[in-house]
Parts: C-alpha cells; sequence; structure tokens
C-alpha cells in the first residue's frame, strides 16, 4: 500500500471507517478495562496472595502481590477507561458513525473532518492514560472521581504526582473528543436528514445519540472548567480546590500555594458533567434496545412519540440530578432533598421507556435472536438497576448504603447489564450491515446464555455486600473482622467475573469465524424498516416511520421507510 | 425540487456550519460559566479569598475593553459590508483591522500580566489572583483564537472569497467580547 493510501486509511474521513476504528479501540480498552476488573476481583478474594502465573511479571517489585496502592491505581484506571474509553466511545463515538448517517440517509457526516479529529484526540488522550502506570509514582490513585484535595494536591499519596497530571489531562483531551463528535452528530442530524425524513420518523437510535449529544454539548464543559482550574491547582498551585490549613506529609501548604479553596466545588463541577455522563452512557443504549426488540419482534415500538418524548425528558432532567452523588458531602441537606425529588422525578421517563419495551413485546411475534436476546437482557437487569438507583436517590437510605457495594452493584447494572448488553444486541444486529459478514446465530446464543447468567452471579451477588457493609475502595476488607464472613461470597464472585471474562472468548471466536467467511452482500437479513438497509442506490425519500412493522393494510409484514426499496427485492435472512 | 415534489418536508435549512458555530458558542459558554461560578462561589464562600490590593491597573484594562469592543464593531462593519455587497478591499480592510485591535488587547493583557509578576503578584498569591490568571488567560487564549480566525478569514476575504468565514468570525467575536463584559465587571469593578 502507498503511503497517500496508508494515510488515507489512518485518517480517513469516512464516518464509517471512523466509526470502525471507535469500535475496536473501546473494544480493545474494554479487554483492558476488565483485566483490571479481575485483578481488583482476584484481590477482593484472596488479598495479598500471589497471583498464578502473571503475578511474576506484573509485580516484581512488591512480592508478586498487588499493593495497596496498585490496588487503589486499578480501580482508578478501570473506572476512568470503563466510562471514557469503552462505553461512550462505543455507544457515541462507534455506534453513532456507523448507524446516525445510514439511518437519516446523509450521505457524510456534516463536518468529516471534524469527526475525524475526535478519534484522534481519544488516542493520544488513551497514551496520556495508560503512561502513567509507567511515570515515578504510579498511576493516578483518586479513583475515576478524582475527588479535591487528595486530587489537586501533588504530594498526597503515591500517583498524586505525574500519574494524576497525566490522568487530569487524558480526562480533558477525552473531552475534547467527545465534544468535536457530539457537535458534528448533532449538526448532522438537525441538518443532514433525507427527504421525508421528519424528526418524528427518526429511529431511536437516532434519538439516543442525539440527545446523549446535546447532552455532552451543553454538560461536558463544565467538567472541562473543573479539570482546568484543578490542573491549575496542580501546575500553577492555585488554590480552587485546596482548602485552608491544610498538611500534607508534614507541610503546611497554606505557605506554598494559594489555599482557602472547596473540594465540594469540585464535587458540583465533577457531576455536573459525571451525572449526565450516565445518560449519555444509556440513551444510545435504550434507542438500539427499541429498534432491536421492534425488528425482531416483529412490531412497532409501542408509543413512539412518547419513547422520543421520554428521551428528551431524561435529557433535560439528567442536568438537575447531579447532586445525589454528594448527599454525604457536606452538602446543605436542603438542597439534598431538591436533588432526591428530582431524582425520583426521572424515574417517570426511566419507566414510561420500560413500560413501552414490554408492551412492544406483548404478542409481539418474538425471534429469540443473539440480538433479541442481549436486548432482553438489557431490559431485565436495566430494570434491576434502575429500581436500586430509584432506592438509593432517597438521602436516607443512601447516607447508609452510601460508598458500599451497592451503589457498586447499582451502576454495574446499569453499565454493563444495560449499555454492555445494548452494544453486544446491536453488534449482533447490525453486523452484517457494518462488515458484510454475518456473526454465529448459536455462538451468539450461548453468548448471551452465559453473560447473562454469570452477570448476575457476580453483581447482583454485590447487593448483599454492600447491605452487610463493604466498602467500595478498600484493599483489604477482611482486616475489619466483621467483614471475615463475606469472604465465601467474594470468592464466589471472583469465580464468576473470571468465568465471565473467559466466556467473552465465545464472542471473540464468532468475531474471528465471521472474518474467516467471505464478505458478501447481505441485503436486508432482518428484514427491517429503517434506511441503514437500503439496497437501493438512489437517494431515499422517506415515507413511512422507522417502526412499520405487521401492517395490517400492507402486502408483507413489513414497510420500508423509503419507497424505492420494496421488499420483494431484498433477500429473506441467511440464518435460521 | 425534483420530480418527486409531493415529499412531506423539505430539506432543513439550517446551514451547517453556522450551526455548528453555534454549538461551538454553546460549549465555550458553558465553560466559561463554569469558570465564572467556581469564581463566585469562592469569593462568596471562602474565608481566605484575598483581594486585588491596588496591583490592577483599571485605565489599562478599560482601554483592553475598548480594543476588543472595536474588534466587535469592525467585524460587524465586515459583516454588514458584506451584506450590502461591498467590494472584497472594504471587507478586508474591516477584517484586517478585527486582526489588529485583538492583537492589541492580547498586548495589553501581557503588559498587565508583567507588571502584576514584577510586583511579585502570582497566581499562588491568593484565590482572586488564582482566579484572575486563569480565567483572564482562557480569555486571552480565546481572544487569540479569534484573532487567527480573523486573520484566516481576512486571507480568503481579501479574494472577495468565501463570505461565511467572515460572518461566522463575528459571531465568534461577540461571544468573545460578550465573555470579556463580564469578567471585567467581576474581576475589576464590583
Amino acid at each position: 500500500m502507498s503511503e497517500s493510501a496508508s494515510k488515507a486509511r489512518w485518517f480517513s474521513t469516512d464516518h464509517e471507517h471512523i466509526g470502525r476504528q471507535y469500535l475496536f479501540t473501546s473494544l480493545a480498552m474494554l479487554v483492558l478495562g476488565g483485566m483490571m476488573a479481575l485483578a481488583i476481583r482476584w484481590q477482593l478474594a484472596w488479598p495479598w496472595t500471589e497471583m498464578p502465573l502473571i503475578g511474576r511479571v506484573l509485580f516484581p517489585k512488591t512480592g508478586h502481590v498487588i499493593s495497596p496502592d496498585f490496588y487503589t491505581v486499578l480501580f482508578t484506571m478501570h473506572g476512568t477507561i470503563m466510562i471514557f474509553f469503552v462505553i461512550i466511545p462505543l455507544l457515541v463515538g462507534a455506534f453513532g458513525n456507523l448507524l446516525v448517517p445510514a439511518m437519516i440517509g446523509a450521505r457524510e457526516m456534516a463536518f468529516p473532518r471534524l469527526n475525524m479529529w475526535s478519534y484522534w484526540t481519544m488516542i493520544p488522550a488513551i497514551a496520556c492514560l495508560l503512561a502513567g502506570f509507567f511515570v515515578e509514582g504510579g498511576g493516578a490513585a483518586s479513583g475515576w472521581t478524582g475527588y479535591a484535595p487528595l486530587a489537586s494536591v501533588t504530594s498526597g499519596a503515591q500517583g498524586s504526582g505525574t500519574g494524576q497530571t497525566l490522568w487530569l489531562v487524558a480526562l480533558l483531551m477525552s473531552g475534547v473528543s467527545s465534544l468535536l463528535g457530539a457537535i458534528t452528530y448533532v449538526t448532522t442530524i438537525a441538518t443532514h436528514r433525507a427527504r421525508g425524513m421528519t424528526l418524528m420518523r427518526m429511529p431511536l437510535t437516532v434519538w439516543g445519540v442525539f440527545t446523549a449529544s446535546a447532552l455532552q454539548v451543553v454538560a461536558l464543559p463544565m467538567l472541562t472548567a473543573g479539570g482546568l482550574l484543578q490542573l491549575a491547582d496542580r501546575l500553577l498551585l492555585t488554590g480552587f480546590f485546596t482548602p485552608q490549613n491544610l498538611v500534607i506529609n508534614g507541610v503546611a501548604l497554606d505557605a506554598v500555594a494559594a489555599t482557602g479553596g472547596s473540594p465540594l466545588l469540585w464535587q458540583h463541577l465533577f457531576w455536573f458533567y459525571s451525572h449526565p455522563a450516565v445518560y449519555v452512557m444509556v440513551l444510545p443504549a435504550m434507542g438500539i434496545v427499541s429498534d432491536v426488540l421492534s425488528v425482531h419482534g416483529r412490531k412497532p415500538v409501542f408509543g413512539y412519540k412518547p419513547m422520543v418524548w421520554a428521551l428528551c425528558a431524561i435529557c433535560v432532567l439528567g442536568f438537575l440530578v447531579w447532586g445525589h452523588h454528594m448527599f454525604v458531602s457536606g452538602m446543605s441537606p436542603a438542597a439534598g432533598t431538591a436533588f432526591m425529588l428530582s431524582t425520583f422525578v426521572i424515574a417517570l421517563p426511566s419507566s414510561i421507556k420500560t413500560f413501552n419495551w414490554l408492551a412492544t413485546l406483548h404478542r409481539a411475534r418474538i425471534q429469540l435472536t443473539a440480538s433479541m436476546l442481549f436486548a432482553l437482557g438489557f431490559v431485565a437487569l436495566f430494570i434491576i438497576g434502575g429500581l436500586s438507583g430509584l432506592w438509593m436517590a432517597a438521602t436516607p437510605v443512601d447516607v447508609y448504603i452510601n460508598n458500599t457495594y451497592v451503589v457498586v452493584a447499582h451502576f454495574h447494572f446499569i453499565v454493563f447489564g444495560g449499555s454492555v448488553f445494548a452494544v453486544f444486541a446491536g453488534l449482533y444486529h447490525w453486523y452484517p450491515r457494518f462488515f458484510g459478514r454475518a456473526l454465529d446465530e448459536r455462538l451468539g446464543k450461548l453468548h448471551f446464555v452465559g453473560t447473562f447468567v454469570l452477570t448476575n452471579c457476580v453483581f447482583l451477588m454485590m447487593h448483599q455486600l454492600g447491605l452487610a457493609g463493604m466498602l467500595r475502595r478498600t484493599a483489604d476488607p477482611y482486616v475489619y473482622g466483621m467483614f471475615e464472613h463475606l469472604r465465601p461470597v467474594n470468592v464466589f464472585i471472583t469465580w464468576s467475573a473470571i468465568a465471565l471474562a473467559a466466556w467473552q472468548l465465545v464472542f471473540v471466536v464468532n468475531l474471528l469465524k465471521a472474518r474467516a467467511t467471505p464478505r458478501r452482500e447481505h441485503g436486508n437479513p432482518w428484514r427491517a424498516c429503517s434506511l441503514e438497509w437500503r439496497t437501493a442506490a438512489s437517494a431515499p425519500i422517506v415515507e413511512h416511520g422507522p417502526y412499520e412493522y405487521s401492517r395490517p393494510d400492507a402486502n408483507s409484514d413489513w414497510l420500508p421507510q423509503a419507497r424505492d426499496d420494496t421488499p420483494e427485492r431484498v433477500s429473506s435472512r441467511p440464518q435460521s | 425540487m425534483t420530480a418527486h415534489g409531493a415529499v412531506a418536508v423539505p430539506r432543513s435549512r439550517l446551514d451547517p456550519a453556522r450551526l455548528g458555530v453555534w454549538l461551538l458558542l454553546v460549549t465555550e459558554a458553558m465553560f466559561f460559566a463554569g469558570l465564572i461560578a467556581a469564581y463566585l462561589v469562592l469569593r462568596e464562600g471562602s474565608s481566605n479569598f484575598g483581594a486585588p490590593a491596588g496591583h490592577l491597573s483599571l485605565r489599562l484594562a478599560a482601554v483592553a475593553t475598548l480594543m476588543l469592543a472595536c474588534c466587535s464593531l469592525c467585524i460587524s462593519r465586515a459583516d454588514v459590508a458584506l451584506t450590502r455587497k461591498r467590494g472584497p478591499r472594504i471587507v478586508a480592510s474591516w477584517v484586517l483591522r478585527t486582526v489588529l485591535f485583538g492583537g492589541l488587547f492580547l498586548c495589553l493583557l501581557a503588559v498587565e500580566w508583567r507588571e502584576c509578576f514584577k510586583a511579585g503578584v502570582t497566581p499562588r498569591t491568593n484565590l482572586y489572583w488564582s482566579s484572575f490568571f486563569v480565567l483572564t488567560g482562557v480569555h486571552g487564549l480565546h481572544v487569540f483564537g479569534g484573532v487567527l480566525w480573523a486573520a484566516w478569514a481576512w486571507a480568503s476575504a481579501r479574494r472577495g472569497l468565501n463570505p461565511v468565514r467572515t460572518q461566522l468570525a463575528a459571531l465568534y467575536w461577540h461571544f468573545v467580547d460578550v465573555v470579556w463584559l463580564v469578567l471585567f465587571t467581576l474581576l475589576y469593578l464590583v
């Protein structure tokens, strides 16, 4: 390949190419973040014991075991990687690029070059983040939330030096990357829709990406502002987040830096984006699941308009609930009550969505494909994670369970059981469209069964740990004698987590198997209405909504959105 | 429209470039909102906020404010000239003046900073000065970005090309100037 061709391949402005770049980069990061999760689990089940085989290679200096400092680095990096470099780029970057233009009938993004830069600012961000492991003092160790003053002073602990600064720079760069992408998607959806593609004819996946991007445009700059101030605290010794009279390792900080700042201020700035970020991680997932349920249930999405308005309501209400992360932070209790109520209110649009999914399934002709199974898994796990969220939004409950494994269980149900399941549902569904190769259905179902059961084995049990009082972010819970009886549960969870990770090899095999088959035209294997499956080459003219399944007045069981793509022209599904 | 005239809704008439710049301004507005909110929270809430203590030059800042006002004025003159279909020379000269006034503003900011450093005032002196340097520094970078943008617009405007570039630069300049008015009020006046 010539030099210019390879440059064109790396720095392509083609959205599908960028989408694939996003997809594989974030899947690689998923593997890395997953490995870290396993290391965390190892430590919680068998603290201070040597990891077989790899312990010698990874931890030569600490007697082949995870040190307390490294444990802190592990959970910090695990959280940061999974949120900012796996879920958000997967759902918004990968699916946004691969699906949005195709679904709205656009030839390209509104800003192809900006779109390319969105990906290429994420790469140095990842490099910065991982470089933290190799600098003096080790990687960042203040949790993915980077709370001040631990994260805003350079001498607080191991890893508060260069590692923490690199972490912060990585966070800021990933923010810029997300913003460039978000501006591109919002503009593309607003201005590049095919003729006849009214807003209320857009598939819900597009609505999901649209609302998530809108959230990012408005909320993310707050985190950038906070991050910049924290960077100033670290590099210029300003005192935005450093309280007065702070003494670290015998040094009074008042003498060397500006102080008098407010650690609580960081929490507000951080959660002002990082709570909406939770919705960024779930809105596109909700859209994907709605699409998959409808196509594989051969039934229109129940209450399309309420579904759209619910997405918009979550998008707007998402701005008003960030304080529920801060009930015990010292924030005014009156504000806590307000945030509790606003969090209760956001359960309304979320339950509209859940009930509409169930109503979509009611008397549907459900095809239990791998994609459908993962979408059903999403609904089930999202209900568990959502209800526990509603319950812990009550301040009195949160005061009790705050900082315990209940919280860990809750957000893993949403982010793993929710977002990751939606990613799998989307991949099984759209893989033929993305790559011209179909994933094996039998392997896919096998993948689902194991993943679903093991996900519950891992995360459902964590509720029990949390209610018993086991704290997050503790390298060795058993130093507290009262947690000794939790050891068997932790061992069980760790074995389940190892099995869950190993089970993903089924998916890897499936990917490799698909790769080995020749590329061919798959047409519209699921007989889906939306535009991304169109086989006609002409510009689409949209005449219908995205979910015209089982219409009594139509000849076939589905009506394509665009007129020149008739059902008869499309081959039937290749697999049983 | 083409033969398929009976389509429900025509294509959106929103201009992508203009919408993109508006979205950029939304992010910028939220970004400055975060910084300014932090400043206000600390000023009202911190027991150790500190004060400028006579090291600020109000006269210098007032002249700088005037410079930015001239930037806004010039770029909007360029905008008006474009709407009235004036020749490229007139448009380009107004854009060039924007670049010059923006450059002057940056020089004045540099003088202000140098005077502060000379007097021994740094970002670590107290929270007021922490905020002062971060806020004016970040805003200065935005003015620098505006100067580059205007220079880029000038390069095409003098050949009568790409009028949109000038119009969008105008949008951005007005935003940068409004932010400065807020910062000037908060840091110097009240």
